[in-house]
Protein backbone atom coordinates (compact mmCIF):
# COMPACT_ATOMS: atom_id res chain seq x y z
CA UNK A 1 0.00 0.00 0.00
CA UNK A 2 1.13 3.83 -0.53
CA UNK A 3 1.58 5.71 2.47
CA UNK A 4 0.85 8.58 3.36
CA UNK A 5 2.77 9.39 6.27
CA UNK A 6 5.33 12.07 4.94
CA UNK A 7 3.71 15.11 4.34
CA UNK A 8 6.44 16.28 2.02
CA UNK A 9 5.88 13.04 -0.39
CA UNK A 10 2.46 13.69 -0.11
CA UNK A 11 2.53 17.25 -1.36
CA UNK A 12 5.52 15.94 -4.31
CA UNK A 13 3.42 15.10 -7.49
CA UNK A 14 4.03 11.54 -8.63
CA UNK A 15 4.19 11.88 -12.07
CA UNK A 16 5.51 15.08 -13.60
CA UNK A 17 5.45 15.96 -17.40
CA UNK A 18 7.10 19.41 -18.75
CA UNK A 19 6.74 20.71 -21.94
CA UNK A 20 6.51 17.23 -23.96
CA UNK A 21 6.74 17.51 -27.23
CA UNK A 22 6.52 13.87 -29.72
CA UNK A 23 5.51 13.44 -33.41
CA UNK A 24 4.84 10.75 -35.58
CA UNK A 25 6.87 9.34 -38.76
CA UNK A 26 5.06 9.35 -41.20
CA UNK A 27 5.97 8.88 -45.03
CA UNK A 28 4.83 11.92 -45.60
CA UNK A 29 7.67 13.65 -43.01
CA UNK A 30 7.34 14.12 -38.97
CA UNK A 31 3.43 14.83 -37.99
CA UNK A 32 3.59 16.26 -34.86
CA UNK A 33 1.38 14.93 -31.91
CA UNK A 34 2.47 16.48 -28.85
CA UNK A 35 3.01 20.49 -28.41
CA UNK A 36 3.69 21.26 -25.20
CA UNK A 37 1.88 19.04 -22.74
CA UNK A 38 2.14 19.88 -18.54
CA UNK A 39 0.56 17.98 -16.15
CA UNK A 40 1.17 16.67 -12.83
CA UNK A 41 -0.39 14.18 -10.64
CA UNK A 42 -0.40 14.37 -7.26
CA UNK A 43 -0.17 10.68 -4.69
CA UNK A 44 -3.25 9.20 -4.85
CA UNK A 45 -4.98 11.53 -7.32
CA UNK A 46 -7.10 10.65 -10.46
CA UNK A 47 -6.25 12.41 -13.76
CA UNK A 48 -8.48 11.80 -16.34
CA UNK A 49 -7.65 13.25 -19.85
CA UNK A 50 -9.97 13.63 -22.69
CA UNK A 51 -9.36 14.51 -26.31
CA UNK A 52 -10.35 14.01 -29.92
CA UNK A 53 -9.34 10.86 -31.39
CA UNK A 54 -5.58 11.38 -32.35
CA UNK A 55 -4.52 13.78 -30.25
CA UNK A 56 -1.30 12.07 -28.63
CA UNK A 57 -3.69 10.69 -25.54
CA UNK A 58 -2.11 7.64 -25.99
CA UNK A 59 1.54 8.80 -26.70
CA UNK A 60 1.19 10.99 -23.90
CA UNK A 61 0.55 7.26 -21.87
CA UNK A 62 3.41 5.63 -23.55
CA UNK A 63 5.69 8.61 -22.44
CA UNK A 64 5.17 8.27 -18.99
CA UNK A 65 5.92 4.39 -18.84
CA UNK A 66 8.85 4.76 -21.08
CA UNK A 67 7.30 2.98 -23.85
CA UNK A 68 7.05 6.49 -26.12
CA UNK A 69 9.79 8.63 -26.77
CA UNK A 70 9.96 12.59 -26.38
CA UNK A 71 11.43 14.69 -28.86
CA UNK A 72 11.50 17.38 -25.91
CA UNK A 73 10.20 17.85 -22.44
CA UNK A 74 10.54 16.20 -19.17
CA UNK A 75 8.98 12.85 -17.87
CA UNK A 76 9.46 12.22 -13.94
CA UNK A 77 8.18 9.74 -11.69
CA UNK A 78 8.51 10.65 -8.33
CA UNK A 79 11.17 12.88 -9.00
CA UNK A 80 13.35 10.23 -11.10
CA UNK A 81 12.76 9.88 -15.47
CA UNK A 82 11.10 6.38 -16.17
CA UNK A 83 13.75 3.66 -16.81
CA UNK A 84 14.52 0.20 -16.25
CA UNK A 85 14.39 -1.19 -13.57
CA UNK A 86 10.98 1.30 -12.22
CA UNK A 87 8.15 -0.38 -10.86
CA UNK A 88 6.23 2.55 -9.66
CA UNK A 89 3.48 2.44 -12.41
CA UNK A 90 1.55 0.32 -13.75
CA UNK A 91 -0.12 0.21 -17.64
CA UNK A 92 -3.54 -1.07 -18.31
CA UNK A 93 -3.80 -1.07 -22.20
CA UNK A 94 -6.66 -0.55 -24.12
CA UNK A 95 -7.45 -3.60 -25.06
CA UNK A 96 -7.32 -6.96 -22.70
CA UNK A 97 -3.81 -8.57 -23.55
CA UNK A 98 -3.68 -11.40 -21.42
CA UNK A 99 -1.06 -14.10 -21.80
CA UNK A 100 -3.20 -17.00 -23.09
CA UNK A 101 -1.44 -19.48 -22.17
CA UNK A 102 -1.52 -18.92 -18.49
CA UNK A 103 -3.82 -18.88 -15.86
CA UNK A 104 -5.82 -15.91 -14.41
CA UNK A 105 -3.37 -16.02 -11.21
CA UNK A 106 -0.42 -16.60 -13.20
CA UNK A 107 -1.34 -13.12 -15.35
CA UNK A 108 -1.93 -11.14 -12.41
CA UNK A 109 1.45 -12.44 -10.74
CA UNK A 110 3.35 -11.77 -14.17
CA UNK A 111 5.07 -8.15 -12.94
CA UNK A 112 6.08 -10.23 -9.52
CA UNK A 113 8.30 -12.73 -11.57
CA UNK A 114 10.15 -10.50 -12.84
CA UNK A 115 13.41 -9.16 -11.77
CA UNK A 116 12.23 -5.25 -12.65
CA UNK A 117 10.21 -6.08 -9.15
CA UNK A 118 12.86 -5.63 -6.70
CA UNK A 119 10.83 -8.14 -3.88
CA UNK A 120 10.07 -10.52 -6.03
CA UNK A 121 7.89 -12.48 -3.22
CA UNK A 122 7.87 -16.37 -2.87
CA UNK A 123 5.18 -18.24 -5.26
CA UNK A 124 3.48 -18.54 -1.88
CA UNK A 125 3.04 -14.79 -1.31
CA UNK A 126 2.27 -13.79 -5.11
CA UNK A 127 0.01 -16.15 -5.11
CA UNK A 128 -1.53 -14.73 -1.92
CA UNK A 129 -1.49 -11.34 -3.60
CA UNK A 130 -3.35 -12.14 -7.13
CA UNK A 131 -6.07 -13.48 -4.92
CA UNK A 132 -6.47 -10.57 -2.96
CA UNK A 133 -6.44 -8.44 -6.08
CA UNK A 134 -9.00 -10.62 -7.32
CA UNK A 135 -11.12 -10.19 -4.84
CA UNK A 136 -10.93 -6.27 -4.91
CA UNK A 137 -11.43 -6.27 -8.44
CA UNK A 138 -14.55 -8.70 -7.37
CA UNK A 139 -13.41 -12.02 -9.73
CA UNK A 140 -12.93 -14.12 -6.74
CA UNK A 141 -12.88 -17.89 -7.85
CA UNK A 142 -11.58 -17.24 -11.38
CA UNK A 143 -8.07 -17.10 -10.40
CA UNK A 144 -7.46 -20.92 -12.70
CA UNK A 145 -9.82 -19.49 -15.57
CA UNK A 146 -7.74 -19.09 -18.76
CA UNK A 147 -8.59 -15.55 -20.57
CA UNK A 148 -10.09 -17.23 -23.36
CA UNK A 149 -13.26 -18.25 -21.26
CA UNK A 150 -13.75 -15.00 -19.70
CA UNK A 151 -15.83 -12.14 -21.05
CA UNK A 152 -13.94 -8.83 -22.22
CA UNK A 153 -15.49 -7.64 -19.50
CA UNK A 154 -13.34 -9.72 -16.76
CA UNK A 155 -10.52 -9.91 -18.74
CA UNK A 156 -10.01 -5.93 -18.46
CA UNK A 157 -10.42 -6.32 -14.55
CA UNK A 158 -7.70 -9.34 -14.81
CA UNK A 159 -5.55 -6.74 -16.51
CA UNK A 160 -6.38 -4.04 -13.97
CA UNK A 161 -5.27 -6.57 -11.31
CA UNK A 162 -2.12 -7.41 -13.00
CA UNK A 163 -1.03 -3.44 -13.35
CA UNK A 164 -1.96 -2.99 -9.75
CA UNK A 165 -0.22 -6.71 -8.47
CA UNK A 166 3.32 -4.87 -8.05
CA UNK A 167 1.67 -2.47 -5.93
CA UNK A 168 2.58 0.77 -7.92
CA UNK A 169 1.98 4.36 -6.81
CA UNK A 170 0.33 5.35 -9.99
CA UNK A 171 -1.57 3.01 -12.52
CA UNK A 172 -1.86 3.95 -16.23
CA UNK A 173 -4.72 3.21 -18.22
CA UNK A 174 -5.04 3.62 -21.99
CA UNK A 175 -9.17 3.83 -22.64
CA UNK A 176 -9.44 0.63 -20.47
CA UNK A 177 -13.25 0.21 -21.13
CA UNK A 178 -13.21 1.30 -24.62
CA UNK A 179 -13.90 -2.51 -25.71
CA UNK A 180 -16.91 -3.06 -23.60
CA UNK A 181 -20.70 -2.43 -23.79
CA UNK A 182 -22.26 0.34 -21.72
CA UNK A 183 -23.34 -1.34 -18.88
CA UNK A 184 -20.32 -3.39 -18.44
CA UNK A 185 -18.24 -0.45 -18.86
CA UNK A 186 -20.20 1.44 -16.09
CA UNK A 187 -19.56 -1.72 -13.54
CA UNK A 188 -16.30 -1.50 -14.39
CA UNK A 189 -15.82 2.34 -13.50
CA UNK A 190 -17.21 1.66 -10.59
CA UNK A 191 -14.77 -1.40 -9.45
CA UNK A 192 -11.83 1.08 -10.71
CA UNK A 193 -12.78 3.87 -8.65
CA UNK A 194 -13.46 1.79 -5.53
CA UNK A 195 -9.96 -0.02 -6.10
CA UNK A 196 -8.28 3.25 -6.80
CA UNK A 197 -9.16 4.70 -3.65
CA UNK A 198 -9.12 1.25 -1.30
CA UNK A 199 -4.93 1.33 -2.44
CA UNK A 200 -4.33 5.41 -2.41
CA UNK A 201 -3.35 4.47 -6.43
CA UNK A 202 -2.72 7.61 -8.36
CA UNK A 203 -3.90 7.42 -11.92
CA UNK A 204 -4.04 8.89 -15.39
CA UNK A 205 -6.84 7.67 -17.22
CA UNK A 206 -6.93 8.66 -20.76
CA UNK A 207 -10.08 8.19 -22.49
CA UNK A 208 -12.65 9.60 -25.14
CA UNK A 209 -15.92 9.12 -23.06
CA UNK A 210 -16.52 12.00 -21.20
CA UNK A 211 -18.89 10.86 -18.70
CA UNK A 212 -16.05 7.87 -18.13
CA UNK A 213 -13.30 11.33 -17.43
CA UNK A 214 -15.88 12.81 -14.92
CA UNK A 215 -16.56 9.78 -12.78
CA UNK A 216 -13.40 8.52 -12.71
CA UNK A 217 -11.36 12.00 -12.25
CA UNK A 218 -10.29 14.11 -9.47
CA UNK A 219 -9.53 16.80 -12.39
CA UNK A 220 -10.29 16.24 -16.02
CA UNK A 221 -7.91 17.65 -18.53
CA UNK A 222 -8.94 18.50 -22.25
CA UNK A 223 -7.03 18.03 -24.86
CA UNK A 224 -6.82 19.94 -28.02
CA UNK A 225 -7.06 18.58 -31.49
CA UNK A 226 -3.72 17.05 -32.67
CA UNK A 227 -0.90 18.24 -32.20
CA UNK A 228 -2.24 17.85 -28.60
CA UNK A 229 -1.91 20.26 -25.91
CA UNK A 230 -4.11 20.74 -22.50
CA UNK A 231 -6.50 23.62 -23.23
CA UNK A 232 -8.25 23.52 -20.05
CA UNK A 233 -8.86 20.99 -16.89
CA UNK A 234 -11.62 20.80 -14.85
CA UNK A 235 -11.83 19.97 -11.02
CA UNK A 236 -14.46 17.76 -10.01
CA UNK A 237 -16.08 18.24 -7.06
CA UNK A 238 -16.69 14.99 -5.77
CA UNK A 239 -15.37 12.79 -3.25
CA UNK A 240 -13.92 9.10 -4.32
CA UNK A 241 -14.91 6.34 -4.06
CA UNK A 242 -18.17 7.46 -6.10
CA UNK A 243 -21.45 5.56 -6.18
CA UNK A 244 -23.91 4.59 -9.30
CA UNK A 245 -26.22 7.97 -8.28
CA UNK A 246 -22.93 10.08 -8.68
CA UNK A 247 -21.98 8.48 -11.99
CA UNK A 248 -26.19 8.98 -13.17
CA UNK A 249 -26.64 12.32 -11.24
CA UNK A 250 -27.09 15.75 -12.46
CA UNK A 251 -23.46 16.97 -11.53
CA UNK A 252 -22.29 14.71 -13.48
CA UNK A 253 -23.84 15.19 -16.64
CA UNK A 254 -23.74 19.00 -16.13
CA UNK A 255 -19.82 18.74 -16.37
CA UNK A 256 -19.64 16.53 -18.96
CA UNK A 257 -21.54 19.04 -20.73
CA UNK A 258 -19.59 21.53 -19.95
CA UNK A 259 -16.18 19.41 -20.72
CA UNK A 260 -18.01 18.72 -23.71
CA UNK A 261 -18.16 22.13 -24.96
CA UNK A 262 -14.62 23.15 -24.09
CA UNK A 263 -14.06 20.02 -26.00
CA UNK A 264 -15.86 20.80 -29.06
CA UNK A 265 -14.71 24.29 -28.92
CA UNK A 266 -11.28 23.15 -29.43
CA UNK A 267 -8.11 24.90 -29.09
CA UNK A 268 -9.11 28.23 -30.46
CA UNK A 269 -6.16 30.56 -30.43
CA UNK A 270 -8.01 33.07 -31.96
CA UNK A 271 -9.96 33.53 -29.16
CA UNK A 272 -7.43 33.02 -26.56
CA UNK A 273 -9.25 35.90 -24.22
CA UNK A 274 -11.06 33.17 -22.69
CA UNK A 275 -8.09 30.95 -22.43
CA UNK A 276 -6.03 33.16 -21.03
CA UNK A 277 -8.18 33.68 -18.05
CA UNK A 278 -7.48 29.95 -16.94
CA UNK A 279 -4.22 28.65 -18.33
CA UNK A 280 -0.74 30.49 -19.21
CA UNK A 281 -1.16 31.90 -22.86
CA UNK A 282 0.26 29.76 -25.36
CA UNK A 283 3.89 30.45 -25.65
CA UNK A 284 6.51 29.36 -28.08
CA UNK A 285 8.10 26.28 -26.69
CA UNK A 286 10.30 28.04 -24.38
CA UNK A 287 13.68 26.39 -23.70
CA UNK A 288 12.77 26.81 -19.98
CA UNK A 289 10.51 24.07 -19.06
CA UNK A 290 7.28 25.21 -18.04
CA UNK A 291 5.81 24.90 -14.84
CA UNK A 292 3.03 22.16 -14.66
CA UNK A 293 -0.93 23.09 -14.25
CA UNK A 294 -1.31 23.33 -10.79
CA UNK A 295 -4.51 21.78 -8.95
CA UNK A 296 -7.21 23.48 -10.51
CA UNK A 297 -5.57 25.97 -12.47
CA UNK A 298 -8.69 26.06 -15.23
CA UNK A 299 -12.31 26.92 -13.98
CA UNK A 300 -12.47 27.10 -10.67
CA UNK B 1 -21.10 -14.49 -13.44
CA UNK B 2 -21.32 -15.30 -17.18
CA UNK B 3 -21.21 -18.84 -17.55
CA UNK B 4 -18.74 -19.61 -20.48
CA UNK B 5 -19.72 -22.51 -22.54
CA UNK B 6 -17.68 -25.95 -21.63
CA UNK B 7 -15.08 -26.96 -24.43
CA UNK B 8 -15.95 -30.35 -25.49
CA UNK B 9 -12.43 -32.32 -24.97
CA UNK B 10 -11.76 -35.97 -26.50
CA UNK B 11 -15.76 -36.26 -27.02
CA UNK B 12 -16.39 -39.95 -28.61
CA UNK B 13 -17.16 -38.03 -31.84
CA UNK B 14 -13.63 -36.60 -32.46
CA UNK B 15 -11.88 -39.56 -30.74
CA UNK B 16 -13.51 -41.62 -33.27
CA UNK B 17 -12.34 -38.89 -35.90
CA UNK B 18 -9.06 -38.97 -34.60
CA UNK B 19 -8.10 -42.80 -34.03
CA UNK B 20 -10.78 -45.06 -35.56
CA UNK B 21 -11.10 -43.61 -39.33
CA UNK B 22 -7.70 -43.29 -39.68
CA UNK B 23 -7.17 -47.10 -39.02
CA UNK B 24 -9.90 -48.50 -41.02
CA UNK B 25 -8.67 -46.06 -44.15
CA UNK B 26 -5.53 -47.79 -43.82
CA UNK B 27 -6.83 -51.14 -43.24
CA UNK B 28 -9.34 -50.71 -46.09
CA UNK B 29 -6.27 -49.16 -48.41
CA UNK B 30 -4.31 -52.08 -48.14
CA UNK B 31 -7.26 -54.54 -48.52
CA UNK B 32 -8.14 -52.67 -51.65
CA UNK B 33 -4.64 -52.67 -52.49
CA UNK B 34 -4.32 -56.48 -52.28
CA UNK B 35 -7.68 -57.21 -53.87
CA UNK B 36 -6.24 -55.49 -57.47
CA UNK B 37 -3.26 -57.31 -56.81
CA UNK B 38 -4.65 -60.62 -57.23
CA UNK B 39 -7.49 -59.64 -59.82
CA UNK B 40 -5.19 -57.92 -62.05
CA UNK B 41 -1.82 -60.02 -61.20
CA UNK B 42 0.52 -56.95 -62.15
CA UNK B 43 4.57 -57.47 -62.66
CA UNK B 44 5.95 -58.30 -59.27
CA UNK B 45 9.18 -56.30 -60.59
CA UNK B 46 6.88 -53.70 -59.96
CA UNK B 47 4.68 -53.58 -57.55
CA UNK B 48 3.84 -56.61 -54.59
CA UNK B 49 0.71 -56.72 -52.12
CA UNK B 50 0.62 -55.99 -48.64
CA UNK B 51 0.63 -59.56 -48.06
CA UNK B 52 4.05 -60.23 -49.87
CA UNK B 53 5.50 -57.09 -48.60
CA UNK B 54 4.29 -59.06 -45.15
CA UNK B 55 5.55 -62.00 -45.59
CA UNK B 56 9.23 -60.56 -46.69
CA UNK B 57 9.46 -58.10 -43.79
CA UNK B 58 8.92 -61.24 -41.44
CA UNK B 59 11.94 -62.93 -43.71
CA UNK B 60 14.29 -60.01 -43.51
CA UNK B 61 13.79 -59.81 -39.88
CA UNK B 62 13.87 -63.48 -38.84
CA UNK B 63 17.29 -62.94 -41.05
CA UNK B 64 18.18 -60.34 -38.61
CA UNK B 65 19.02 -57.86 -40.71
CA UNK B 66 15.58 -55.31 -40.87
CA UNK B 67 15.51 -54.88 -36.92
CA UNK B 68 19.45 -53.17 -36.93
CA UNK B 69 18.42 -51.57 -40.60
CA UNK B 70 15.31 -49.89 -38.69
CA UNK B 71 17.55 -49.41 -35.55
CA UNK B 72 20.60 -47.46 -37.56
CA UNK B 73 18.04 -45.31 -39.51
CA UNK B 74 16.17 -44.72 -36.80
CA UNK B 75 18.87 -43.08 -34.95
CA UNK B 76 20.42 -41.35 -37.48
CA UNK B 77 16.61 -39.72 -38.04
CA UNK B 78 16.30 -39.12 -34.05
CA UNK B 79 19.57 -37.60 -33.58
CA UNK B 80 19.22 -35.68 -37.20
CA UNK B 81 15.93 -34.32 -36.05
CA UNK B 82 17.31 -33.29 -32.19
CA UNK B 83 20.34 -31.73 -33.87
CA UNK B 84 18.02 -29.94 -36.45
CA UNK B 85 15.62 -28.79 -33.69
CA UNK B 86 18.52 -27.67 -31.30
CA UNK B 87 19.78 -25.34 -33.86
CA UNK B 88 16.87 -24.61 -36.10
CA UNK B 89 14.54 -23.19 -33.06
CA UNK B 90 17.01 -20.53 -31.74
CA UNK B 91 17.98 -19.54 -35.22
CA UNK B 92 14.35 -19.05 -36.04
CA UNK B 93 14.23 -16.89 -32.94
CA UNK B 94 16.58 -14.73 -33.87
CA UNK B 95 15.39 -14.40 -37.32
CA UNK B 96 12.09 -13.76 -35.74
CA UNK B 97 12.70 -10.99 -33.20
CA UNK B 98 15.26 -9.45 -34.95
CA UNK B 99 14.43 -7.31 -38.47
CA UNK B 100 18.01 -6.67 -39.31
CA UNK B 101 19.25 -10.25 -39.08
CA UNK B 102 15.89 -11.53 -40.92
CA UNK B 103 16.64 -9.05 -43.84
CA UNK B 104 20.34 -10.08 -44.08
CA UNK B 105 19.55 -13.45 -43.51
CA UNK B 106 16.37 -14.19 -45.44
CA UNK B 107 18.21 -15.05 -48.85
CA UNK B 108 20.63 -17.75 -47.46
CA UNK B 109 17.30 -19.63 -45.69
CA UNK B 110 15.20 -19.53 -48.94
CA UNK B 111 18.18 -20.12 -51.21
CA UNK B 112 19.44 -22.92 -48.65
CA UNK B 113 15.80 -23.88 -48.31
CA UNK B 114 15.29 -25.02 -52.25
CA UNK B 115 18.39 -26.81 -52.85
CA UNK B 116 17.21 -30.29 -53.73
CA UNK B 117 19.12 -32.51 -50.68
CA UNK B 118 20.17 -35.13 -53.09
CA UNK B 119 22.33 -32.51 -54.92
CA UNK B 120 24.55 -32.01 -52.25
CA UNK B 121 24.61 -35.32 -50.39
CA UNK B 122 27.41 -37.01 -52.20
CA UNK B 123 29.11 -33.56 -51.09
CA UNK B 124 28.50 -33.84 -47.52
CA UNK B 125 29.85 -37.72 -47.81
CA UNK B 126 32.54 -36.66 -49.08
CA UNK B 127 33.15 -33.89 -46.52
CA UNK B 128 32.28 -35.88 -43.51
CA UNK B 129 32.77 -39.83 -45.37
CA UNK B 130 30.28 -42.70 -45.05
CA UNK B 131 29.40 -43.19 -42.04
CA UNK B 132 26.90 -41.92 -39.66
CA UNK B 133 27.68 -38.80 -38.86
CA UNK B 134 27.40 -37.89 -42.57
CA UNK B 135 23.86 -39.38 -42.24
CA UNK B 136 23.16 -37.76 -39.33
CA UNK B 137 23.90 -34.20 -41.08
CA UNK B 138 21.61 -34.86 -44.01
CA UNK B 139 18.83 -35.23 -41.72
CA UNK B 140 19.56 -32.70 -39.89
CA UNK B 141 20.29 -29.88 -42.81
CA UNK B 142 16.64 -31.33 -44.25
CA UNK B 143 15.14 -30.94 -41.39
CA UNK B 144 16.27 -27.52 -40.04
CA UNK B 145 14.52 -25.50 -42.70
CA UNK B 146 11.04 -26.29 -42.07
CA UNK B 147 12.01 -25.70 -38.48
CA UNK B 148 13.87 -22.20 -39.03
CA UNK B 149 10.96 -20.91 -41.19
CA UNK B 150 8.29 -21.70 -38.85
CA UNK B 151 9.72 -20.73 -35.55
CA UNK B 152 11.01 -17.20 -37.25
CA UNK B 153 7.17 -16.80 -38.62
CA UNK B 154 5.71 -18.12 -35.31
CA UNK B 155 8.40 -15.52 -33.23
CA UNK B 156 7.80 -12.52 -35.31
CA UNK B 157 3.75 -12.63 -35.04
CA UNK B 158 4.24 -13.08 -31.49
CA UNK B 159 7.17 -9.89 -30.95
CA UNK B 160 5.17 -7.91 -33.14
CA UNK B 161 1.63 -8.21 -31.52
CA UNK B 162 0.15 -6.49 -28.20
CA UNK B 163 1.73 -8.71 -25.99
CA UNK B 164 5.03 -7.29 -26.79
CA UNK B 165 3.66 -3.79 -25.41
CA UNK B 166 2.73 -5.83 -22.05
CA UNK B 167 6.37 -6.99 -21.39
CA UNK B 168 7.92 -3.68 -22.54
CA UNK B 169 5.28 -2.00 -19.86
CA UNK B 170 6.24 -4.50 -17.10
CA UNK B 171 9.65 -3.50 -18.27
CA UNK B 172 10.70 -7.30 -18.59
CA UNK B 173 14.29 -8.17 -19.74
CA UNK B 174 15.03 -9.56 -22.66
CA UNK B 175 15.54 -12.90 -21.47
CA UNK B 176 12.36 -12.77 -19.29
CA UNK B 177 10.91 -11.81 -22.60
CA UNK B 178 12.12 -15.11 -23.95
CA UNK B 179 10.90 -17.15 -21.19
CA UNK B 180 7.43 -15.76 -20.50
CA UNK B 181 6.42 -14.20 -23.89
CA UNK B 182 8.63 -15.34 -26.95
CA UNK B 183 8.97 -19.41 -26.47
CA UNK B 184 5.63 -19.51 -25.44
CA UNK B 185 3.72 -18.14 -27.86
CA UNK B 186 6.11 -19.62 -30.82
CA UNK B 187 5.63 -23.09 -29.40
CA UNK B 188 2.97 -24.28 -31.78
CA UNK B 189 4.57 -23.05 -34.62
CA UNK B 190 7.92 -25.03 -33.68
CA UNK B 191 5.53 -27.89 -33.37
CA UNK B 192 4.58 -27.35 -36.55
CA UNK B 193 8.13 -26.80 -38.22
CA UNK B 194 9.01 -30.26 -36.06
CA UNK B 195 6.08 -32.05 -38.26
CA UNK B 196 7.29 -30.64 -41.44
CA UNK B 197 10.70 -31.36 -40.81
CA UNK B 198 9.89 -34.95 -40.02
CA UNK B 199 8.95 -35.63 -43.71
CA UNK B 200 11.71 -34.00 -45.34
CA UNK B 201 14.41 -36.00 -42.82
CA UNK B 202 12.84 -39.08 -44.22
CA UNK B 203 13.30 -37.87 -47.55
CA UNK B 204 16.92 -37.26 -47.05
CA UNK B 205 17.63 -39.98 -44.76
CA UNK B 206 17.03 -42.55 -48.03
CA UNK B 207 18.77 -39.48 -50.40
CA UNK B 208 21.84 -40.08 -47.60
CA UNK B 209 21.86 -43.56 -48.21
CA UNK B 210 21.86 -43.68 -51.92
CA UNK B 211 25.69 -42.98 -51.33
CA UNK B 212 27.38 -45.70 -49.97
CA UNK B 213 25.68 -47.15 -47.27
CA UNK B 214 25.75 -50.69 -46.34
CA UNK B 215 23.20 -50.72 -44.12
CA UNK B 216 19.72 -48.83 -42.96
CA UNK B 217 16.37 -48.70 -44.71
CA UNK B 218 17.68 -46.52 -47.48
CA UNK B 219 20.28 -49.03 -48.21
CA UNK B 220 17.70 -52.15 -47.99
CA UNK B 221 15.78 -50.30 -50.68
CA UNK B 222 18.83 -48.72 -52.90
CA UNK B 223 20.20 -52.49 -52.94
CA UNK B 224 16.43 -53.86 -53.24
CA UNK B 225 16.60 -52.06 -56.68
CA UNK B 226 19.72 -52.89 -57.88
CA UNK B 227 19.21 -56.73 -57.02
CA UNK B 228 15.71 -56.68 -58.45
CA UNK B 229 14.29 -57.54 -55.08
CA UNK B 230 10.79 -55.69 -55.69
CA UNK B 231 9.71 -56.74 -52.14
CA UNK B 232 12.81 -55.74 -50.20
CA UNK B 233 12.27 -52.13 -52.18
CA UNK B 234 8.41 -52.04 -50.72
CA UNK B 235 9.14 -53.30 -47.00
CA UNK B 236 11.85 -50.22 -46.80
CA UNK B 237 9.29 -47.90 -48.52
CA UNK B 238 6.42 -49.27 -45.92
CA UNK B 239 8.59 -48.99 -42.79
CA UNK B 240 9.87 -45.41 -43.33
CA UNK B 241 5.92 -44.73 -44.27
CA UNK B 242 5.16 -46.24 -40.68
CA UNK B 243 8.10 -44.48 -38.88
CA UNK B 244 6.45 -41.32 -40.62
CA UNK B 245 3.20 -41.60 -39.63
CA UNK B 246 4.56 -42.47 -35.99
CA UNK B 247 6.74 -39.78 -35.39
CA UNK B 248 4.27 -37.00 -37.24
CA UNK B 249 1.00 -38.97 -34.77
CA UNK B 250 3.34 -37.92 -31.97
CA UNK B 251 4.28 -34.56 -32.89
CA UNK B 252 0.37 -33.89 -33.51
CA UNK B 253 -0.23 -35.34 -30.20
CA UNK B 254 1.52 -32.53 -28.77
CA UNK B 255 0.18 -29.92 -30.82
CA UNK B 256 -3.06 -30.89 -29.97
CA UNK B 257 -2.40 -31.31 -26.12
CA UNK B 258 -0.91 -27.76 -26.77
CA UNK B 259 -4.24 -26.07 -28.12
CA UNK B 260 -6.36 -28.20 -26.07
CA UNK B 261 -5.05 -26.66 -22.89
CA UNK B 262 -4.58 -23.28 -24.40
CA UNK B 263 -8.28 -22.98 -25.03
CA UNK B 264 -9.94 -24.94 -21.89
CA UNK B 265 -11.63 -23.07 -19.71
CA UNK B 266 -9.57 -23.63 -16.93
CA UNK B 267 -5.52 -24.38 -16.10
CA UNK B 268 -7.30 -27.84 -14.66
CA UNK B 269 -9.05 -28.57 -17.09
Amino acid sequence: MNTLDEPAAAAAPVIEVYGAYAHYGTASGPLPVLDGVDLAVGRGEVLAVVGPSGCGKTTLLKSLQGLAALDRGSVTLQGRPPAAGRTDTGYVFQQPSLFPWWSVRKNIEFGLRLRAHSGRPSAARRRARADELLELVGLTGFHDFRPAALSGGMQQRVNLARALATDPVALLLDEPFSAVDTLTRERLQRVLSATLHALGTAAVIVTHDIHEAVFLGDRVAVMSERPGRIVETFEVEEKRPRTEEFQHGEYLAALSARVYQRLRSGDERASASELTMNREPVAAPSPEPRRPLSKGTADA
Amino acid sequence: MPASAEIPRGSWGSRVRRLVLPLVSIVAGLAVWQLAITVFSPNPLAVVGPVQIARDAAGLFGAGTLGPDIGLSLAQLLIGLVVATAVGVPAGLLLGTSRPLAAALGPWVTALYTIPVIAVAPLVIVGLGFGFSAKVAIVAASGFFPLVINTQAGAASVVGGGLRDVTRAFRANAFETLCHLTLPGTAPHILTGLRLAIGRALIALVAADLFGSTSGLGYLIISGQQNLKTDDVYVGVVTLSVIGIVLTALVAFFERRMNETRTARTEQA
